[in-house]
Parts: C-alpha cells; structure tokens; sequence
C-alpha cells in the first residue's frame, strides 16, 4: 500500500488531518472503485480494531459480573454494547433497559419480569411460560390456576386464570381478564394496571382487579392508596385502603362495598406460599384489620407485612442450614410468616379424654431460613415483624416442650421449603411459630 | 414480539457490521457515530414496512443510513474534515456491494502481539477515545510522533492478519 496514502488514511481517522489532504484522499477514493475498496477495507479494520480495545477494556474492568446494564447514557460504551443496542435499537428507542450478554450472537430481548411461581396452572396453548423464564413485553394466558410473577422493580402481581395480561414495561400492564392482586414496594410507586375502561395507577401498596369478560371491573385497595383514570372522563378518582369501585363496561365509575372475598385464592400465591395440607387457613398479605381469630380446629397462617430487609440479625431457634442456629444476618432480605393456633378458651379437657391433634404442612415457594419457636425469641422479633397480625393473649406462647405424650412438633423439610406441624389442641394455649423465609429479589424459584 | 419486529431484528443483526463501518466511514467523531447508528437503527424500524424484501436488506440498510448521515452533516456547522457528496455516494455505493475483508477475527490476537508503549497508545486511542494531541500530553510525546506511532501500529496489525491469512492458506 502506497505510503503516502496511508499517511492519508491514518490521519483521516485520527482527525488531523488538513483540509488540503482530505481533498486529496478524496480524490484517490473518488477515481477508481478500487481504491475506495481499500479505504473500506481500512475502515473495517479500524472498526473493528477500536471495538475489540473497548471489549478487552470493558471486560477487564467487569470481571465478576456477566452481566451489565447498558443503559443508553452509559459514556463507557463498548463496541458490545453499541451492537447489541444497534441490534436491538427497538428496545433502546423505546428507552428500555438492556441486558447485555457475553455472547452477543443473538439479539436480546428486554425483559421486566420472571415467573416465579405457579400453582395448578393450565397456560393457553402457545402461551406456555415455565417458572424463572423471563418476561418481555407481550401477553400472559392462561385457562385456569394461579401464577406469580416478579417485576424486576419488585413489584408482585398474583394472577389467577382464566386470564389475560399484557405486560408493556416494567410499569405498564394491562389486565385485559381475570383476576389479579398486585403489591407495590416503596420506590415503585407509580406501577399501573390498565382495566378495560380505566387506569390503575398504585400509589403504594396492595390492591385488586377483578376484570370480567362483560367488561365490567371491581377494583379494591387492601393496602395504601390507588388512581383510577377513567377513560370515559379522564376524571381521577383517589381510592384508598378498604374501599372498592366498580368500574361499568361503559366507562362509568361507583363506589361499592369492600370485597376482598373474590382474591382469597390468590393470597397464597401472592404470599409466596406453593401448597398446603392440613388444618390451615390463609389470611392475605397486606396489613389486615383482623380481630383475634380463635378456632379450634384450624392453624392461621398469616404473613406478616411484606417482603423486608434485615437491619439486624433476626435470631431463630431452629436453622433452616446445616449450620448451626446462629441468627439470619442483617442485610437479607425476607418474608416472614406467622403460624398462629388460637383456640377458644374452654375448660382443658377432662383427663382421660381423647385429645385432638391438629396437623398440615405449608410448602413455601422460596427456602426457609429459620423457625421462631421458643416464647423469648417470639417475643424478640414480634417487635419486628408483628404487624396488625392479630396476636392473642400471651399468658404462654411458643410450642410447649413437654409434658411427654401432648409434645408439640415442628419439622423443616430436607429441602428447606415445607414446615410441618404437629399441635396438641389441649385448649389452652397459643401457639405460634414464625417463619422466616427467604425473600431476596431478583432470584426465581426453583421448587 | 410481533412477527415483523423479530424478521427485522434479524435482518438488522447481520447487516449492521457493514452499516456500522459505512457511518464509521465518514462520520468519524466516535460519538457522533453513536448517535448516527442509534438513529439509523431507528429509522431502520420505524420505516421498515416501507423495505421492499425483494431487495437486498443490506443496501436498504445503508440507504437509511446515508440519510441520517445528511442529516447529521446538516446539522453540525460545516466542518473541515467532512467528506464531499461525491465521496459519500462513491462510498455508499461500495459499502452497499461489499462485505469486510477476511482475517479480522485474527485482530485479537495481533493486538495481544502489540507490546509496552504500543498497546498503552492503543488504549489511550480506543478505550478513552484520546486524540493524538491529548494522547502526547499524557504520556509525554509530541503529537506528531503520536501520529505517526499509530500509523505503524495499524500497519503492524494489518501484516499480522495477512501473515495469519497466508499461513492458514487464504491471503
């Protein structure tokens, strides 16, 4: 290659050049079709050249992490990151976060959410998702049972079919049917949920859709407070904790009477909860206004508020780990829950009577961390957890150790998700055992 | 994802290295390339039910791109080292009926060859995008002799590729 050409060209991409010698590069490139293939040939090696530098000096600097966020502002942008925003320049027009993977073959695709759990699912056919796929915009099916899905905001949506959901971004949704339940973490706020005839808009923290086919929606605050745009008007409408709205198939707006009864079967689900046997009955998990439950026959499995980080070691009596009963470190992030057997306060029963057990297990959609079985260390972290959970009278809690013959017994599965109970109903006691189970964001379940 | 979104993103995943190098061709400012690609990839979508699929996608592609590219130029005030209307369209026309040449996949490895004071110009170049000017302040070295080292530092990476290409029984 001519020398003095190459001068030219290496100028040219280092911007030093003069205006004379660009019109001389100019006029080479110009007067022969092969000598513009040269200069293209010399611009894909400069490309390429520039982008494999970048990798080597993006990578070196990320090597714990395989995966990076390129968001569009980024200023260290790596050829990678360039392809893979070029490539998927859809994703980025729209302003959508990127993943970006080590191995850019592939276009990615921008996802906002996981499905974490499901429960007796049926999915429409062609709209089969798996727990752990991700979600990217699109519409979720199914024909019958109930799905959990985590937003990457930390935001949940409990879904129980037959339903349709359309998921635009990582805050815009649209239930198009079924039933639904959402809970929005603080920094979230501002998560919506499109009915037929109107705009949900979550201002913090737990509320609920029911849209029918007829077009009719009922709407109900559990927790906190939500918007409600009209289509029909465009009017807002504020509507806070234990209220309900109906929202007619013509757009029109009314206050009705709060019924939380057409979500029960989803609070399960949405508490993190993948089954049960036994005497247990489930109360939903956002703060409820529940007098103290007494029954003899049933176990309440109430969680207690929703999924929080530790500030402190949270001490428990029985290890979910094969390590010793050491607390849960501060920093982590959990749910937990609160097995409470009130019975009524009758007279014990007359020595000689048969005396009833009551039993059932609960399997938990993500790990068990600990259990809380001992009166002192309940009493500890009741500070910390109890939220209008309806505790009882406390002349004696936590599982009674002996007398031999009316022992209680609580058992943690090898696998760690399912806690079994086995409780004396001797009629004077309460008892409860907490469960402090894994909540760590972003992690789907493998159960 | 629709259909046509997917067929687009696949279309535009194999053409874009050619695309890329055509705006890298006369845009050479790295982050106005950026921009320029960001709003060609756009254009590529939102025009795209306008693409005759009877036609390469390729050179479609490139058309696209030589639009924003004249938006661009228009934007900017007129500068010195933009190339002519002449030379835009000679070079469309070959990014249009080319592909990149052989041996690049070898660069790798040529740069790993590159050694001390080299490979530092080469970071200083690439990674944080330094013009020569700057790069001589950095590491002490007059601009021009900066000029000049890059100059052989690409030569040196192109007879390494052609050595790896004649070895291996292509060049």
């Amino acid at each position: 290659m001519n020398d003095e050409l190459d001068t030219l060209i290496s100028a040219y991409f280092d911007q030093t050049l003069s205006e004379e010698q660009l019109g001389e590069l100019e006029t080479w490139i110009n007067a022969d079709p092969e000598n513009a293939r040269r200069f293209a040939d010399a611009v894909y090696l400069e490309e390429r050249l520039g982008a494999e530098l970048k990798l080597k000096g993006f990578t070196d600097s990320a090597e714990t992490d395989d995966k990076i966020v390129a968001i569009p502002t980024v200023t260290r942008r790596s050829w990678v990151t360039r392809t893979a925003a070029m490539a998927a320049g859809l994703a980025v027009a729209a302003g959508l976060a990127l993943w970006w993977q080590a191995d850019t073959a592939t276009s990615p695709e921008v996802s906002f959410a996981s499905v974490i759990q499901t429960l007796d699912v049926k999915w429409a056919k062609g709209y089969e998702m798996a727990v752990g796929e991700r979600i990217s915009s699109g519409v979720l099916r199914l024909e019958m049972g109930i799905i959990h899905l985590e937003f990457d905001s930390g935001v949940e949506v409990t879904l129980q079919g037959p339903a349709e959901f359309e998921v635009k971004s990582v805050e815009e949704t649209r239930l198009h049917a079924g039933v639904l339940t959402c809970t929005v973490p603080p920094g979230a706020e501002g998560f919506r949920v499109d009915t037929r005839t109107a705009q949900v808009v979550d201002l913090g923290t737990a509320f609920g859709i029911e849209q029918r086919e007829d077009g009719q929606s009922e709407v109900s605050v559990f927790d906190g407070e939500v918007e409600i745009v009209t289509d029909k008007d465009r009017d807002k409408h504020l509507l806070t904790e234990g209220k309900s709205v109906q929202l007619g198939a013509d757009g029109s707006l009314s206050e009705v009477e709060f019924s939380p009864e057409p979500f029960e079967k989803l609070w399960p689900a949405a508490s993190g909860i993948a089954g049960s046997t036994g005497d247990f009955r489930f109360a939903p998990p956002w703060p409820r206004r529940l007098r103290l439950i007494q029954s003899d026959t049933e176990i309440f499995v109430l969680p207690e508020g929703y999924r929080t980080e530790l500030e402190e070691p949270c001490p428990i009596d029985i290890a979910g780990s094969n390590s010793a009963d050491s607390p849960i470190p501060a920093g982590q992030r959990v749910r937990s829950f609160l097995l409470q057997y009130n019975p009524s306060n009758a007279e014990p029963a007359p020595r000689g009577e048969r005396i009833r057990r009551i039993e059932g297990s609960i399997t938990f959609a993500r790990p068990v961390l600990g259990l809380i079985i001992e009166g002192g260390t309940l009493q500890e972290t009741d500070a910390r957890f109890s939220v209008r959970s309806g505790r009882g009278p406390d002349a004696k809690r936590g599982l009674e150790g002996s007398p031999p013959g009316i022992a209680d017994d609580v058992s943690l599965s090898e696998d760690r998700h399912t806690v079994t109970l086995k409780l004396v109903a001797s009629g004077r006691f309460s008892d409860h055992v907490r469960v402090i189970v894994d909540a760590a964001l972003g992690e789907a379940d493998s159960h | 994802m629709k259909d046509s979104t997917q067929q687009v993103t696949r279309l535009w995943t194999s053409a874009q290295p050619v695309v890329a190098a055509f705006v890298a061709s006369i845009v050479v400012n790295p982050h106005d390339r950026d921009d320029v690609l960001q709003e060609t990839a756009l254009a590529v979508l939102n025009s795209y039910s306008a693409y005759d699929p009877n036609r390469p996608f390729q050179a479609w592609a490139i058309g696209v791109a030589r639009n924003q590219i004249r938006l661009y130029l228009r934007r900017r005030k007129r500068d010195r080292l933009v190339f002519s209307e002449e030379t835009v369209a000679t070079l469309q026309s070959t990014f249009e009926k080319g592909a990149p040449p052989p041996g690049l996949d070898y660069l790798p490895e040529c740069i790993d060859q590159l050694e001390g004071r080299a490979r530092t110009l080469c970071d200083l170049r690439y990674q944080e995008e330094l013009k020569p000017s700057a790069i001589g302040e950095r590491i002490g070295m007059a601009a021009n002799s900066v000029a000049k080292a890059l100059q052989r530092i690409r030569e040196q990476l192109r007879a390494c590729i052609e050595g790896k290409l004649t070895r291996e029984g292509v060049g």
